[in-house]
């Protein structure tokens, strides 16, 4: 009876249930089986923490995977903006955000890649970029805490992996202690040209663009940068391009003033009063000395 | 067959979890003391409401992993404990954004309110699972830090697909310049630029 049991429960997991349904499910097995609501409210979370027991991707595979994106990215993009200054400061910008972060002392790197247009991206195991053209429209140093902070968000928060997941293959490739990118040459291939093809071509979910705002904008306040630095930074393009409704980054993320308008309502209601650092001067002389801004 | 009524279901469905359930440490959402983190945090004061005021004796839930609970609620204060996601916490008191709080295990200490939220976060369909810091004891935490370089499969997708050499130097380049920034150059380019 007892292996029964458990191999019931095992089919749950199975099934692809979260832990979270699998904790909502047990609490309402007790309940129907006569237990009173607090004490299947305990049993039913313990049960979750179960559940929720699954082996995490080791980080040197996800790394390795953001590192075969990376390489994909700057031979398609652009090389490194010529000026190590700037590349040392957004470095220091984007780890003293990660530091606030629940991958705190995990590896991160940071570039501002040579391209006009306005672009940043993030790949899995913390490969960071952003165009000149973006840190052209840029006016301070919560401006660009902010994008790095929606680019760490999409790290954090799993995105690239999570929208991968839909593929069958993703499983047998990515998850488990003997997935196929780690040996094979052919699958770990696919899944690169997978995850830069949402990166370019597809891009996220809109809840997942949403939820990088929402979650980045946190991560700048947590250093101690102004809140309102994505949001003015999104204020900035949508003044450049003319708000005719298309261009930068649109073709792969939501509306800006879509955009806009979540974090503004943020910013008014949950992190009203929240001050932090702009950053104004440092970013001037840095960002002025290296692109002529 | 006989058709399984609502209640045997259930209570199958419940015993199942519960042999699992038993297994499961005790310790619900949250984990040992965390070395002391080394950066200063600014109160965020006067005239600050917080918006949505939180107010004493509220609920509120850890909104991420890893989310270190302070003996005070200033950034250099010891860390007493961290939080997993979906830890419940009573607010006892607040000071701007910070909240002071008790866990259901009685251990109280300042979070910022940024790291919480009154909804009870969800896990989602399909999630996939990633480490965190918290994942990570002391001697695999410096073993995490030192993963750096190209992995082998990447140099080898790079040959297969003929990456630039350009571009492979560039990324070892971009590699190498986080390389030379440590935890003291954070701290110094924090406090130059008044980010606290």
């Amino acid at each position: 009876m007892r292996y029964l049991l458990v191999l019931i429960c095992g089919l749950m997991l199975l099934g692809g249930c979260s832990s979270s349904q699998v904790q909502d499910l047990t609490k309402a097995g007790l309940i129907l089986s006569g237990e009173d609501e607090e004490k299947a409210e305990r049993i039913a979370e313990a049960a979750g923490k179960a559940a929720g027991s699954i082996a995490p991707i080791p980080i040197d595979r996800e790394r390795s995977i953001g590192g075969g994106m990376a390489l994909k990215s700057v031979a398609t993009e652009g090389r490194l903006y010529p000026n190590d200054e700037l590349q040392r400061y957004v470095n220091l910008v984007g780890l003293s955000i990660v530091r606030e972060t629940p991958r705190a002392g995990f590896p991160f790197n940071f570039a501002v890649i040579d391209n006009d247009e306005v672009n940043a991206w993030a790949t899995p195991g913390g490969y960071i970029f952003v165009t000149s053209g973006a840190v052209m429209q840029m006016e301070d140093e919560a401006q660009l805490a902010g994008v790095l902070g929606h680019e760490i968000a999409h790290v954090t928060e799993a995105h690239m992996l999570k929208m991968m997941k839909r593929e069958q293959f993703f499983e047998a490739a990515v998850e488990g202690t003997s997935a196929s990118v780690d040996q094979n040459l052919s699958e770990y291939t696919k899944v690169v040209d997978l995850g830069n093809d949402i990166l370019f071509e597809r891009g996220y979910d809109r809840n997942m663009e949403y939820n990088a705002d929402e979650v980045g904008v946190e991560f700048a306040a947590l250093t101690g940068y102004d809140p309102s630095g994505l949001s003015r930074y999104l204020k900035n393009l949508r003044s450049a391009q003319g708000n005719t409704g298309g261009g930068w980054l649109e073709s792969t993320h939501p509306q800006l003033s879509s955009r806009i308008e979540r974090i503004d309502t943020r910013l008014n209601t949950d992190l009203a009063g929240i001050e932090g650092a702009a950053g104004r001067e440092r970013f001037q002389r840095i960002v002025g000395a290296a692109l002529g801004n | 067959m006989k058709r399984m009524t609502a209640r045997r279901f259930g209570a199958l469905t419940v015993m199942a979890c519960v042999v699992s359930a038993l297994a499961v440490a005790s310790d619900m959402g949250e984990q040992r003391p965390k070395e002391k983190v080394s950066v200063d945090l600014r109160l965020a004061t006067d005239g600050l409401t917080g918006g949505g005021d939180i107010m004493a004796g509220e609920i509120v839930y850890s909104k991420r992993n890893s989310v270190d609970l302070k003996e005070g609620p200033r950034r250099s204060d010891e860390t007493v404990a961290t939080l997993d996601k979906g830890a419940e916490l009573t607010v006892v008191d607040t000071r701007g954004a910070q909240l002071q709080v008790r866990t259901k295990r009685g251990v109280e200490g300042w979070v910022s309110k940024l790291n919480t939220t009154s909804d009870k976060p969800r896990g989602s369909l399909g999630d996939v699972k990633i480490l965190t810091s918290d994942d990570l004891g002391p001697g695999e935490r410096s073993n995490v830090g030192a993963i750096r370089g190209l992995q082998e499969m990447a140099e080898d997708y790079a040959a297969e697909v003929e990456v630039p050499q350009e571009a492979i130097d560039d990324v070892k380049k971009m590699e190498a310049i986080t390389l030379t920034i440590n935890q003291q150059d954070i701290d110094e380019f924090l406090e130059e630029g008044d980010v606290q």
